[in-house]
């Protein structure tokens, strides 16, 4: 096996996925969902695809969180999100010139757990960092870091850094 | 005919990390048979099993979405730029009921840890969620078959303060469902026994008995400590209560319901979705809808129903999943059907509308007709002691029994004749209009029904037997088997 991961059981966020946050991109994160409470707030984890840090893990340093507008029916909006894939291309496109790559996703779940629901597992994406915020409206009660494992249709929990 | 297809990051590991690969194609379609030839990998993240391109797959030729064009089959032009593009979407989906706890208050123990290890490794669970199920505060009203599994398993998961509204004492006939209950039970209070059956599985757990009726008095009162209420109720009078109450005070209420083989599950919230009253405005005429005492249900259909209300409950609790919230899930035991209907909000509904008139709890009782309907209008009776004496005098008495025949082969009255109500307009000439008739079927519904339908057919004697067969098993004939 090369050491560049190629096929679908060597993608890049695992196994052992670290989420390295910055200060500053937890300040957005938080603002983004107090700031949409009582509805869900979501967006792009905006950094450079992960490299190796460890035997068997990889790191993925977050430089940038970029809340995209929730495009869900109003009345969802407190506990459904949706991006609109115009968001993705835009970002894919700025992504060109500033050379930051898409590397996850984040949405809060209000006055929920930090944990994903059966939504998020059924839509989730593979080798995509997933970012769940719980908030009362008042501050952040939990931050946590998922990604889906390579085998089986499931979350496996990140270390989150900052 | 060249096209330059752009993969996004998530899906670059399946194509050997490309940002762009070019292919050969004459539409779309073709142009991703080509992709998909070089990196069938990808095969499953573009497709799903049916074929069709998966719902969060968007594709943009030239940044136009090919939705808007010919799909699959819009033509490509040699240079032109293909983007796969992933609509992201999910959140937290499942209603969160709001805890008066805060669920960050509370703490698990060692030996809570062990009993709910199954949950605290599940990541739709977590510690946070088992918190969330320890802070939680769940009224059920009615310990009865719906009330035993749902407690039950309410109690199992960890649920903190469970509440049980139920003014019943334990009958013998009960325990066919209502598995809270055991022989020994038979005359105790239902709620006062629930809540000694739940604390023994579950001794962590705050368990209040309350062996009352739920009233427009203390409903508000009751419902106003618990977070979610879980109707179990057998009649329409409490059900309109329960939903009322709970519109009024803006809690969830996880609604069940069973009749014979079939049952009904969803939750009516007036913030989220409709309530019991935008389904159901009014309740049906008195004695249509029989109840499990009259109609009869098979002893399991509750465990059924109550299970996936106590599923309802604990992922109001935990936040998680879809909830049946604007649905209505319909199960029909003989054809094991299941069926899931969208319900709609309804605009005018007198509580929970726009315009509504409903604002305080009303008079229940005289709502749903109990009072009115047969009562309003009696017919002659008869007892049972009555019957036994002119019976043993030797009076010349024909009996008619209106019960259903296979009601009819558990026991008799003597010399009864049978005709079911439903054949006894067709049948009426079988009889003789001038002699005395008692008529009687189960407990005296059917009967007075009868009587009615016979009177208006020149039977002047007719009289209904009072209380039914059922009665005349209680005091005359103890040796009747009884139902």
């Amino acid at each position: 096996m090369s050491d560049t991961p190629t096929g679908p059981d060597t993608p890049p966020i695992s196994p052992g996925l670290i989420l390295n946050l910055p200060f500053e991109v937890v300040d957005a994160l938080e603002w983004a969902a107090i700031g949409a409470y009582p509805e869900e707030c979501c967006g792009l984890l905006l950094g450079h695809v992960p490299a190796h840090s460890g035997a068997n893990s990889h790191a993925v340093s977050v430089v940038k969180a970029q809340p995209v507008a929730n495009s869900a029916a109003p009345d969802e909006r407190r506990y459904r999100y949706t991006m609109h894939p115009r968001q993705w291309l835009a970002a894919e496109r700025e992504g060109q010139v500033t050379g930051l790559d898409i590397v996850g996703v984040f949405h809060s779940h209000p006055d929920g757990a930090a944990a994903p629901s059966g939504t998020d597992l059924e839509l989730a994406l593979p080798s995509l960092a997933y970012l769940i915020m719980a908030t009362d409206g008042k501050c952040l009660t939990g931050l946590c870091g998922w990604y889906l494992a390579t085998a089986g249709r499931r979350f496996l929990k990140a270390r989150v850094t900052t | 005919m060249t096209v330059r297809i752009l993969i996004p990051t998530p899906l670059r590991p399946y194509c050997g990390q490309e940002s762009t690969i070019e292919v050969s194609g004459a539409s779309v379609g073709r142009c991703l048979s080509a992709l998909l030839a070089q990196h069938p990998e990808l095969k499953p993240y573009l497709f799903d099993d049916q074929g069709e391109l998966r719902k969060f797959i968007n594709l943009y030729l030239n940044d136009r979405d090919i939705r808007d064009q010919n799909g699959l089959e819009t033509a490509t032009e040699d240079g032109a730029e293909l983007m796969i593009v992933p609509g992201l979407a999910g959140g937290a989906s499942g209603l969160s009921a709001p805890s008066s706890t805060e669920p960050g208050s509370v703490e698990l123990s060692v030996e809570e840890s062990l009993r709910y290890g199954r949950h605290l490794m599940m990541p739709e669970v977590t510690i946070d969620g088992q918190k969330r199920l320890k802070a939680a505060k769940v009224l059920i009203i009615g310990a009865g078959g719906l009330g035993s599994p749902l407690g039950f398993y309410l109690a199992a998961a960890g649920v903190g303060r469970l509440g049980i509204v139920d003014d019943d004492v334990v009958e013998v006939s009960n325990l066919h469902r209502q598995i809270l209950f055991t022989n020994n039970d038979v005359g105790r209070p239902k709620a006062e026994v629930a809540r000694e059956r739940l604390k023994a599985l579950n001794p962590d757990i705050e368990v209040n008995a309350y062996p009352l009726r739920l009233t427009s008095e203390n409903a508000g009162e009751l419902i106003g400590d618990y977070d979610i209420v879980v109707d179990g109720t057998d009649n329409f009078a409490t059900r309109y209560l329960v939903n009322d109450a709970c519109v009024l005070a803006n809690k969830p209420n996880v609604y069940g319901s069973i009749a014979r083989f079939e049952g009904q599950v969803s939750v009516f919230w007036a913030e989220h979705g409709p309530c019991y009253r935008c389904l159901y405005p009014e309740p049906p005429p008195p004695g249509l809808i029989p109840s499990c005492a009259e109609g009869g249900v098979l002893g399991v259909l509750p465990g059924v129903i109550g299970v996936l209300q106590a599923v309802e409950t604990i992922k109001l609790i935990l936040s998680a999943g879809q909830s049946l919230v604007g649905h209505i899930l319909l199960f029909d035991a003989m054809t094991m059907d299941w069926k899931k209907l969208h319900t709609r909000k309804d605009p005018h509904c007198a509580l929970c509308g726009e315009q509504a008139s409903i604002t305080v709890l009303q008079d229940y009782e005289a709502f749903c007709g109990a009072g009115i309907g047969p009562d309003a209008d009696p017919v002659p009776q008869i007892s049972v002691e009555a019957l036994k004496a002119k019976l043993d005098r030797g009076e010349k008495v024909s009996i008619l029994d209106v019960r259903d025949p296979h009601e009819y082969r558990i026991s008799q009255l003597p010399a009864a004749t049978l005709i079911p109500l439903g054949e006894l307009e067709r049948r009426i000439g079988e009889l003789d209009p001038s002699g005395e008739l008692v008529v009687h079927c189960k407990s005296g519904v059917r009967s007075a029904d009868a009587v009615r339908l016979l009177n208006r057919h020149g039977f002047d004697k007719a009289v209904s037997l009072q209380g039914g067969i059922s009665a005349w098993a209680e005091k005359i004939d103890p040796q009747m088997l009884r139902y």
